[in-house]
């Protein structure tokens, strides 16, 4: 290929050490001190740093439940922010768990438009307040959530509108991000989107003066509901 | 008359001077400036010492034991440069398959242009730039302005700095040195926003103007804080969600990336995120780490159609292939270098004049440059050594400054005073006789000293009325 190429490997093969040096496996476990505490309860653990980091942490026991939180969290959005027509207002993408949940409400499905990223210009986005997605994993030890593009309606839903509301059930909880990360790259080729990334809490600054604002550039609030038992 | 005097003495003899002088020397005056600006300095001291606070909390929270963990990633690291040429190609084959394009340059020029040809072939009129000092040291903003492309800056501190029409202050932190009134001031001036103290309303203007050019932007720029191997991903960190829409909304991506930042394997970043938050910030993980393996599948809803990653030499195997100096391409530029340095907070990031501040700056600085202009900042230093007593990957920053040291004086013309002088000191300090021979010598000078309180700027220490030598035989 080109010639900076061959150049730049060539440099550095000149030295390069004749070592045997390997490349050592290591966990999560010994290297963090709450990983022990995040083991033990994981969903109580996860709720604590969600909550830390002002993000808001729901557990509903059923998808009923979580349609029934999801609708007061939209309820309890909209009339803080004054606006009573919502029918375009939020949105989610289409997925298996999202499906069953809306399937169990009606109000949900009349008034968050299921969409399809394929079609919508990110200008047309921008008018999205409210983004619901599933997820890949939510990871205790951290408070975090992982997702990707193919879990979670493309990259924009959860990342245009000020508020992202991510929906996992209790089997995608994980102790620490090792797993997560090993499990997403044993996936395979095929199965592993362009793009994942692993939100904590909601979008923050301290650029000015170190003093913390939330909601820079990405959501200013971020609700989990976590489904199952 | 007094008119001509004033223009002659006070404007047109310093600048001359000043374009007269070497870079060394404007070094010195603006670190005589910056050290004597008490506000300056209390600015920044109280931003490191949040900063501080923060770290050593996180740091005792979150490990078991923070210098096993360094030594983790050290190791990591060393494994990385050991294969580093074998690791790049994986990355590259990987990333390829996936239909990512991977641009080899070799010099910083080369980088920049090949992102303006890019931009040129997509006809864009803007692109929307995430936070990246791999394209302040490649010059990437001058380069595509000239040309005439908008450069939107979208990180709150990298748009700061850019209105101000200033370089980042430091690596991590780039409008540290600004209070909130002059962030305020900037933006009524520059964006006819309202006056505010607050900080949370000043994101809120900074989010507002940005919000419309993630959508229009033709192209999204950004760095990466890791390139994996086996994944033949990139890895970018922030906290303010800037770099996500970057990298979502644009039908362009572009990443400019040292090639030293390799990392062997997807689930390295388990220890490598928490380990760069903690350093960089005091968080245990920073809000987003995103991980992006190439341009969008067909089947996906959204994302860039092509992607372009830029590895970047641009000196940094020169470094590799002398033994001394290649563990410092460990560094993943967390920052916690420029905190740490007594000096960075006397005379402020601006005074180095470079890409990189700090003890960092000054060991790769005159490599990344061009050696013989940036040699002085090896002298920057007190050799204290606490830069090398924060650094997650345990980089020895502080011999490789003397390293520097060394070479700058073995290069340097020969200064047959200071020869002469050195020999004196060391002929001098060889004998007690002669030592004590010297005191009696300075005692006589004592009356004399406060002539050079002016040029010190400050008042000369007075002679011991006893030496140590004299005290010990009278007490022991």
């Amino acid at each position: 290929m080109s010639h900076a190429r061959e150049q730049i490997l060539q440099n550095l093969r000149m030295r390069q050490a004749a070592t045997a040096s390997s490349l050592q496996n290591y966990e999560d476990a010994p290297i963090y001190r709450n990983f022990e505490s995040a083991r033990q309860n994981p969903l109580q653990f996860f709720a604590q740093k969600l909550a830390a980091l002002k993000g808001e942490f729901f557990h509903a026991k059923d998808e009923m439940t979580a349609a029934k939180i999801l609708r007061e969290s939209l309820n309890n959005f909209f009339s803080q922010t004054k606006i009573v027509d919502i029918a375009k207002l939020a949105a989610r993408h289409r997925h298996p768990l999202l499906d069953r949940i809306f399937a169990a409400d009606d109000w949900l499905s009349q008034n968050v438009p299921m969409i399809d990223g394929q079609k919508i210009s990110s200008p047309d986005f921008a008018d999205f307040m409210v983004g619901i997605t599933a997820a890949d994993f939510l990871v205790a030890r951290t408070g975090s959530i992982v997702l990707s593009t193919a879990t979670a309606g493309g990259r924009r839903l959860s990342v245009l509108p000020p508020f992202h509301i991510a929906i996992a059930t209790m089997q995608q909880l994980v102790v620490s991000l090792d797993e997560a990360l090993k499990i997403y790259h044993e996936r395979g080729e095929s199965k592993r989107s362009s793009y994942a990334t692993i939100i904590t809490g909601p979008s923050r600054t301290s650029d000015i003066e170190k003093i913390l604002v939330l909601g820079a550039h990405g959501p200013k609030r971020l609700a989990v509901i976590v489904v199952g038992e | 008359m007094g008119f001509f005097i004033f223009i002659t003495f006070d404007i047109l003899f310093p600048t001359i001077y000043f374009v007269l002088m070497s870079e060394a020397s404007q070094f010195l005056a603006r670190a005589a400036i910056k050290a004597g600006d008490e506000e300056h300095r209390l600015k920044i001291a109280k931003a490191i010492a949040t900063y501080n606070t923060a770290v050593t909390a996180t740091k005792a929270n979150q490990f078991v034991d923070w210098q096993s963990a360094r030594d983790l990633a050290t190791a990591i690291k060393n494994y990385t440069l050991d294969h580093l040429a074998d690791l790049l190609e994986q990355f590259e084959a990987n990333f390829i398959a996936r239909g990512g394009n991977v641009f080899w340059a070799a010099t910083a020029t080369e980088a920049a242009n090949y992102v303006l040809q890019l931009a040129q072939q997509h006809q864009a009129k803007k692109v929307v730039k995430a936070k990246s000092m791999t394209t302040e040291e490649i010059h990437l903003n001058e380069k595509l302005e000239h040309a005439g492309i908008e450069v939107r800056e979208s990180d709150l501190g990298e748009l700061i700095v850019q209105l101000a029409g200033e370089k980042p202050y430091h690596i991590v932190t780039p409008a540290m040195h600004k209070t909130k009134a002059e962030i305020s001031q900037l933006f009524q001036e520059k964006l006819a926003a309202p006056a505010t103290a607050s900080a949370e309303e000043l994101t809120m203007i900074a989010r507002r103007h940005l919000r419309q050019d993630y959508v229009t932007a033709g192209i999204g720029i950004t760095g990466a804080n890791f390139l994996i191997a086996d994944a033949g991903a990139i890895s970018m960190t922030e906290n303010e969600g800037n770099g996500r829409l970057t990298m979502s909304c644009p039908p362009v991506h572009i990443v400019v990336a040292g090639i030293e930042k390799i990392i062997p394997r997807l689930t390295d970043l388990s220890l490598f995120l928490p380990l760069l938050a903690t350093s960089g910030t005091g968080q245990e993980i920073t809000c987003y780490n995103s991980i992006v393996f190439g341009p969008r599948r067909k089947d996906e809803d959204d994302g860039p159609e092509e992607m372009h990653v830029i590895l970047l030499d641009n000196g940094r195997s020169q470094l590799y292939n002398r033994p001394q100096m290649r563990q410092v391409l460990r560094c993943i530029r967390c920052g916690a270098c420029l905190n740490a340095c007594p000096v960075f907070r006397t005379i402020g990031g601006h005074t180095y004049n470079v890409t990189y501040q700090g003890p960092i700056g000054a060991v790769i600085s005159p490599h990344y440059n061009g050696l013989p202009q940036y040699q002085h900042l090896a002298f920057a230093s007190s050799l204290c050594g606490a830069c090398s007593d924060v650094c997650p990957v345990r980089i020895d920053l502080h011999h490789l400054i003397l390293e520097n040291r060394v070479e700058a004086i073995r290069q340097a013309p020969q200064n047959l005073f200071w020869r002469f002088a050195i020999r004196a000191y060391a002929w001098t300090m060889g004998s007690r006789r002669r030592l004590n021979l010297m005191r009696s010598f300075l005692q006589l000078g004592q009356p004399f000293l406060f002539l050079m309180d002016k040029h010190f700027k400050k008042r000369m220490p007075k002679l011991a009325e006893k030496t140590f030598a004299e005290l010990w035989k009278e007490n022991v």
